[in-house]
């Protein structure tokens, strides 16, 4: 859930309604708020050592064995994912999908249009009824 | 010559396009020059621009929806879309092109929420010395995509590129077009978020 539950409380109390129960905070998915987190703090060393700015001993011997041992393996899972490569293949489909000419796409109003015969008609009979009506209109 | 955040590296990744015959990565420039080619009506030279870019975005898309099949139909149809209006580019088209990517990556988030994914779904090789050891990260692999499945677009896509990708914060504020503060406020909200997710487990 993104969305902010600010004044939850107040509106039970107003409408005395059942309170509503609140999801456990871990479980949520994290709010998109670039403000400075809650006792964010605390993990100050562990980004310095992860942003390449300490060392993996002082940020040990701050946040802990267990966590840089965490980090650690992510960042080796992570170092896996950078070795992909585009599969074999994909670069010659997207080649073979693309027609002879480029940058052909423009805005509607741009493109040129094609009229049929009857649509033509239709377009006629169209105008003559609008213009019927509107000189109805003005009698 | 300026070079570019988004070009394949290394001997890692596939295609040879990221090197100029005198050695150097080709930039901005270059990109310029094929552009001009492939608005001149030379659609191969488009092919140049692929091979170029689509490992990293290939790697982006995979990291942002966990699955290679999506990750190769947005990687697909963002190049289609860029080859449609090659001639809209003003700028960067690296950054150009990342951003149809990462757009198309988070339209796919809002529409499909996944609960699990896993990236053995695809024939790429193991590296893993023992069975053990690969079940162990398997392990791990399949909590750190239910953990990332799990946090908010904007935070996924920060922690995706900061460590999966290996970007700097700069060379991401360019390509988010956002403020170097702004994106390290998302990577350690995603780090505190993926700590607290894993760590009953893991630490």
């Amino acid at each position: 859930m993104m969305l902010d539950d600010a004044g939850f409380d107040r509106n039970d109390k107003i409408a005395g309604r059942e309170p509503v129960q609140r999801k456990d905070k871990s479980t949520e998915q994290l709010y998109d708020r670039e403000v400075p987190l809650n006792g964010g703090s605390s993990h100050g060393l562990l980004h310095d050592w992860l942003d390449g700015e300490v060392d993996v001993m002082r940020a040990s011997e701050v946040e802990g064995k267990s966590k840089v041992e965490l980090w650690t393996r992510i960042n080796a899972e992570s170092e896996m994912l950078r070795r992909r490569v585009t599969p074999v293949g994909v670069q010659q489909r997207i080649m073979a999908s693309l027609p002879e000419t480029p940058g052909t796409a423009s805005h509607w109003w741009k493109q040129q249009i094609t009229i049929t015969p009857v649509a033509a008609v239709a377009i006629g009979v169209g105008l003559l009824a609008v213009g019927g009506l509107v000189i109805e209109m003005f009698r | 010559m300026t070079a570019t955040p988004l070009q394949n590296q290394g001997a890692q990744t596939v295609g040879a396009g990221g090197s100029t015959p005198d050695g150097q990565a080709p930039g901005i420039d270059a990109d310029q020059e094929i552009i001009s080619k492939v608005l001149a009506g030379h659609k191969d030279a488009f092919g140049v621009l692929i091979t170029r870019y689509s490992d990293p975005l290939y790697r982006h898309a995979l990291g942002m929806t966990g699955s290679p099949d999506v990750a190769e139909d947005i990687l697909q149809q963002s190049f289609i879309k860029a080859y449609h209006h090659l001639g809209e580019v003003r700028g960067r088209f690296d950054a150009w092109v990342f951003r149809i990517v990462a757009n198309s990556c988070k339209d796919w988030l809002k529409n499909i929420r996944r609960t699990h994914v896993s990236y053995d779904e695809d024939d790429q090789p193991s590296t893993y010395s023992t069975p053990e050891e690969e079940m162990d990260r398997n392990e791990l692999r399949t909590d750190l995509q239910f953990a990332l499945a799990r946090l908010a677009p904007s935070l996924r896509e920060a922690f995706v590129m900061k460590h999966v990708e290996g970007r700097s914060y700069e060379e991401m504020a360019l390509l988010l077009e956002t403020t170097v503060g702004a994106l390290k406020m998302r990577v350690h909200r995603a780090r505190e978020a993926l700590q607290q997710l894993l760590e009953e487990k893991y630490a």
